[in-house]
């Protein structure tokens, strides 16, 4: 039988155990092993060719309808954005020369245009070339950037290097947002030349070039002479490969027959560790892992929502009990060998946004109990969870149920094929669902499409006036402190509304060959490749 | 006159059978493929009583432990049992393997014997459907029937079941022209039996043989195909233990837990091959001409 | 002659009608809504609108049908909703893979399965024969994806002899390639082994009882010459048909190899199609497959039929 309090010996143990046999200090999950990025890395030669292990294939290669996680991974070193992020997530000029001037009234963006760039094709970067790309992205059928484009009313061109958004109402993402796919510059001629078929062979700016794509088995870039920043590109050729198994990536890694695998397993990190000729790579994601509870969601997220009869979703104590019966830190330790981060919050510790005095509170069983019979619902309280299928999740799943247990829950886990468990949340015909998201660097891309009454993503079915009035007012606020503390407001709130249970942040673990240098690798998780290069020897 | 035939073909019939039983018996590698087959049954009908933990006990402080004598097949990534898991497990084997073969005979065998007795018009048009259906890879057709029903026990069993209706619907029709031409076929036919009499009297029994040879063909392929569906995850759904489950959570480990990837695996092994066994010794004794 | 092969003509079409009916079907009975599918983590409702707007996912089945249909005639089965890819460009690509993969099998399984018949049968009731049988069982009765994991654990993992996992283009480097391929063929190939091995043996000894090997024997010939001649030959015929016969289980096997040595060919196309819900891939690729099945089907009875003129007088299509 289990005993929660052995849980932490366990670990305990397991760590210890960890230590004796890899001869090296044993994991604390405060201090991870992995950097960002090596300081004092040796010099890279010139040249060379590297293969990376994706976790997935990437949708079509077209920022105007591209979703996929992977595919940003490899526009990342194909086509660049009028502005990225660096290491600390702040948001800094890439096409743009600066920083954009946002007018008093915050209605008008100016985004002046960096000096001296052509497309990968030779075409000269310019503000009409930057109003084509904008345009395009908000208009083209089945984009996937209007909703995020959506305050933007017009574009203009100031003169040949300068762009000026004229906006509906301010928005405080809209910067952030220009740092990710709405932002990506498409070369006009390539644009003009495919049409719609653009992500078939995509030209934009960007250190190295499409040069081949074999479905379902790799994409090849190679190094491109246009790029105005070209000396300090030293790769010839970067082949992304799709390897879906996280144990065959780290496999495929050790053996060599890739050089950067992605998003390992937290289960294949001791090999990858111990391994000489391998480094870790660590960086903290900033989306998050949680529980939607469906609170009101009960004809379908474009319905009116209503109220729902199940334990869970009709008192807010037991939802509370259920919460306190769960231990962050033991499902870390068991699950994640103690690699997450655990928290309550949809804003990850390393934004600026983050809540700084967070308390996530203890487990307390006890206390779960005597709620229960306050609230005088019947033990133990079925609870269905929806939950995808890989065995991580599924693990998750199971710890889930034990911890539970112990509080007079219980729950019933219903693994479901991702779609499908999509369709089924959009229907509201679920219970609970463990799901997460993979995070914006704008704190509202982490909340308001889950937490807003009208949020695209709200499947939990929330509805909550004052809640809405805070979001809202957290977007259209331009100043970073008002929005803090806003933000600060806003996680109080759907804390005690509980329609999402905050459990972890993940950690994302990408490994490489030792010989591999330069590569940066921050908190959106995605694998810059601009400066890396092999290791001159 | 059909009274007198029909005692008539009774009593060689059973002495045929105990001919058939002694040489059966004579066939070593038969007999110990029934004895391991039931054997299998029974360990699958009394799992809870033989797994000595229980399929879901979880037990945190002994993760991945590897074989030792408090866990013979080791522990698995939650502290689980494996033995247990494995001897539970055999649980779905089971029923995928019975339902499958049951779901499958039900409905190929009268689509087979109307095809084959009626001809004409009626066999045409079921012979070409189940031509279109035999053009894809049985594999094919278990993933996209799981796919479609949802992930579970019953519906990869349904999916098996369904997927070996039309070669099975080729063999009973294959075997029904062939009897449909006999004389003892004929002569009832003249006595002004009907159809369905016929069907049933005449007819059935005599590829009762083939049935039941199928049937042992089957069933050790519904025990791959149901492995191998939950190994993609469109079959039995975790926690519940079936091999295929094992099998798939066992490649993270493969490294450092061999004995996770390896008994579901040795299990499947020895469950099918008892099959197969007692279904060639079966085939060599009841149809030696059989085409495998 | 003209007859029959009207008559298999006219009936491999009208199976393959209705394969490409039964794969649409069968398309369309998948749960969850495609178009969110598509929508991937962002759900926007205007952009799911446009989604099923522009791959006429509102339309009637019927409509759907037809113009997916008619395009397929055209060779053009549509564009892959994930990649964006021409689905026909992918199949071109992915099918030379798997080919390779099957006929690689097909040399293993021939290798291995064909000497062990002829040893199984000119040994037949001594142990030999009985250890081959065993073994032959053996091959049939294990699991090849399990065979698979197991092979990768020893040769792979614990003792690095051959790469776990992945696909090198032949073009690119034909040894890689192979190098690549032995472990995958050899998985796919035994149970190709062990059924070529229990037909040889079953054959060699039918053809060895009959009247005209044992006039030879009583003749004086050689045991050489009767066995290593007529028998084989003869054998020789059944066992091609077998392997005729199990190219539709190679397909399957294949799948689930390349999903283990993550091998980037058609059975792999077909999984990944089938649980990212990419309908136009999944509808082009089944139907290739079916078709190829129905063709190659057609082309070995009009051969059979050629060879064997008992069958063409029956007249029997079926």
């Amino acid at each position: 039988m289990v005993r929660i309090s052995m849980l932490i010996a366990t670990a305990a143990a397991l760590a210890v155990f960890t230590a004796a046999c890899t001869g090296q200090p044993a994991s604390d999950p405060d201090q991870p092993e992995g950097q960002e990025s090596f300081e004092g890395d040796a010099p890279a030669r010139k040249g060379g060719e590297v293969t990376v292990a994706l976790a997935e294939e990437p949708d079509a290669l077209d920022p105007s309808i591209a979703r996929t996680f992977v595919g940003r991974i490899v526009f990342a070193n194909m086509c660049e954005k009028l502005y990225d992020t660096n290491s600390e997530l702040d948001v800094v000029p890439q096409l743009a020369a600066e920083l954009p001037e946002i007018s008093e009234d915050g209605k008008t963006m100016t985004i002046p245009i960096r000096e001296g760039v052509t497309f990968n094709d030779g075409t000269k970067l310019d503000a009409e070339a930057v109003k084509t790309s904008i345009e395009r992205h908000k208009e083209i059928t089945g984009s996937a950037r209007s909703a995020e484009l959506a305050p933007v009313e017009s574009v203009e061109v100031v003169d040949p290097l300068t762009v000026q958004l004229n906006l509906s109402q301010p928005s405080a993402p809209l910067t952030a947002l220009l740092a990710d796919r709405s932002g990506m510059i498409m070369s006009p001629t390539q644009l003009e030349k495919l049409g719609d078929n653009f992500g078939d062979e995509p030209v934009c700016v960007g250190p190295f070039e499409f040069a081949e794509r074999r479905a379902g088995d790799a994409i090849v870039l190679e190094r491109a002479a246009d790029y105005y920043d070209a000396d300090a590109v030293n790769l010839d050729k970067v082949t992304f490969s799709i390897i879906d198994q996280g144990p065959v990536r780290a496999a495929n890694l050790r053996s060599g027959e890739v050089d950067i695998a992605e998003r390992l397993d937290t289960t294949s990190l001791e090999q990858v560790e111990s391994d000489k000729n391998l480094r870790l790579y660590e960086a903290t994601s900033i989306g998050y892992q949680g529980i939607s509870i469906n609170v009101g969601n009960v004809n379908g997220i474009d319905k009116p929502f209503g109220e729902r009869d199940a334990p869970i979703a009709s008192d807010p104590r037991i939802r509370e009990a259920f919460e306190m019966a769960l231990d962050r830190d033991a499902i870390n330790k068991v699950v994640f060998n103690g690699r997450f981060e655990p928290s309550c919050s949809p804003i990850a510790p390393n934004s600026e946004f983050a809540p700084t005095d967070l308390d996530c509170g203890e487990r307390d069983v006890e206390g779960a109990k005597a709620l229960l019979e306050e609230a005088g619902v019947q033990t133990p309280v079925p609870v269905e969870l929806m939950l995808s299928t890989d065995p991580t999740t599924v693990r998750l799943g199971e710890v889930i149920q034990e911890l539970a247990k112990e509080a007079g829950f219980e729950v019933k886990a219903r693994p479901t094929e991702f779609v499908s468990a999509l369709d089924l949340a959009d229907a509201g015909e679920f219970d609970t669902f463990q799901i997460g998201w993979s995070g914006r660097v704008d704190p509202d891309g982490n909340i308001y499409d889950f937490h807003h009454s009208e949020g695209a993503l709200n499947i939990s079915g929330a509805h909550d006036e004052e809640v809405d009035k805070l979001l809202e007012s957290a977007r259209t606020t331009i100043d970073p402190g008002q929005r803090t503390q806003i933000y600060a407001d806003v996680i109080d709130a759907i804390r005690e509304r509980r329609n999402i249970i905050y459990l972890y942040h993940e950690n994302l673990f990408t490994g490489a060959s030792a010989d591999v240098v330069g590569l940066q690798y921050h908190g959106d998780g995605l694998l810059r490749l601009k400066s890396a290069g092999l290791a001159a020897n | 006159m059909s009274a007198t035939s029909a005692e008539a073909v009774v009593s060689p019939r059973a002495r045929r059978r105990r001919r058939l039983r002694r040489r059966f018996t004579h066939r070593k590698a038969a007999v110990i493929g029934g004895v391991l087959s039931l054997l299998f049954v029974l360990v699958a009908v009394f799992a809870p009583l033989l797994a000595p933990y229980g399929a879901s006990a979880s037990d945190f402080d002994a993760v991945l432990v590897s074989p030792s004598p408090a866990h013979p097949f080791g522990t698995d990534e939650l502290g689980r049992d494996n033995f247990s898991r494995v001897v539970i497990g055999s649980r779905a084997s089971i029923v995928a393997g019975a339902l499958a073969t049951v779901l499958a005979m039900v409905i190929a065998v009268p689509i087979g014997l109307v095809a084959g007795y009626y001809r004409g018009a009626v066999d045409t048009v079921i012979m070409r459907v189940n031509d279109a259906l035999l053009a894809f890879p049985f594999l094919i057709l278990a993933v996209g029937l799981a796919a479609i029903l949802g992930p579970s026990l019953t519906n990869a069993a349904l999916a098996i079941g369904l997927s070996a209706v039309p070669n099975l619907v080729r063999i009973t029709r294959g075997e029904v022209l062939g009897i449909r031409e006999e004389d003892y076929v004929g002569g009832a036919v003249a006595s002004g039996a009907n159809d369905f009499v016929i069907l049933r009297r005449h007819i059935l029994p005599n590829i009762m043989n083939t049935l039941l040879v199928q049937a042992t063909v089957l069933i050790p392929a519904a025990i791959i195909a149901e492995s191998l569906l939950s190994f993609l995850g469109l079959g039995v759904q975790p926690p519940t233990p079936s091999w295929g489950v094992m099998l798939s959570a066992a490649q993270a480990y493969l490294d450092q837990a061999w004995w996770l990837a390896l008994y579901p695996g040795v299990a499947i092994f020895v469950a099918t091959m008892s099959f197969n066994l007692f279904g060639d010794g079966l085939r060599d004794v009841l149809d030696p001409k059989a085409l495998r | 002659m003209q007859r029959y092969l009207l008559k298999r003509t006219g009936a491999a079409l009208v199976a393959l009608w209705l394969s490409s009916v039964i794969v649409f079907a069968g398309v369309r009975a998948l749960p969850g809504d495609a178009a969110l599918a598509l929508a991937g983590e962002e759900r926007d409702p205007a952009a799911l609108a446009e989604i099923r707007e522009k791959y006429g996912l509102d339309d009637s089945v019927l409509e759907q049908y037809l113009r997916w249909a008619g395009l397929a005639l055209r060779g053009d089965l549509g564009e892959s909703v994930r990649t964006g890819l021409a689905v026909s460009e992918t199949i071109v690509q992915k099918l030379p893979i798997t080919i390779e993969l099957a006929a690689l099998s097909v040399l293993v399984g021939v290798l291995i399965g064909i000497p062990a018949g002829v040893i199984a049968a000119s040994r037949k009731g001594k142990s030999a024969d009985y250890v081959s049988n065993a073994v032959g069982l053996a091959g049939l009765s294990i699991p090849n994806f399990w065979l698979g994991l197991v092979l990768i654990l020893l040769l792979a993992v614990k003792f690095p002899v051959f790469p776990a996992s992945g696909y090198v283009p032949f073009l690119e480097n034909p040894l890689g390639n192979l190098y690549n391929m032995i472990l995958p063929a050899f998985v796919l190939g035994t149970g190709l082994a062990a059924v070529i091995m229990r037909q040889m043996r079953s054959s060699m000894l039918e053809s060895l009882d009959t009247d005209y090997v044992r006039t030879a024997r009583a003749k004086g010939l050689s045991e050489w010459s009767v066995v290593g001649i007529h028998a084989f030959r003869n054998s020789l015929i059944t066992v091609v048909t077998v392997i005729g016969l199990q190219l539709g289980g190679l397909i399957s096997g294949a799948v689930v190899t390349e999903q283990i040595f993550v091998i980037p060919g058609f059975g792999n196309l077909i999984v990944s199609a089938v649980f990212q819900r990419d309908l136009p891939v999944i509808q082009g690729a089944v139907l290739v497959a079916a078709a190829g099945y129905i063709v190659v089907n057609l082309l070995v009875d009009i051969t059979y039929s050629l060879l064997n003129p008992r069958i063409r007088i029956a007249g029997d299509v079926a």
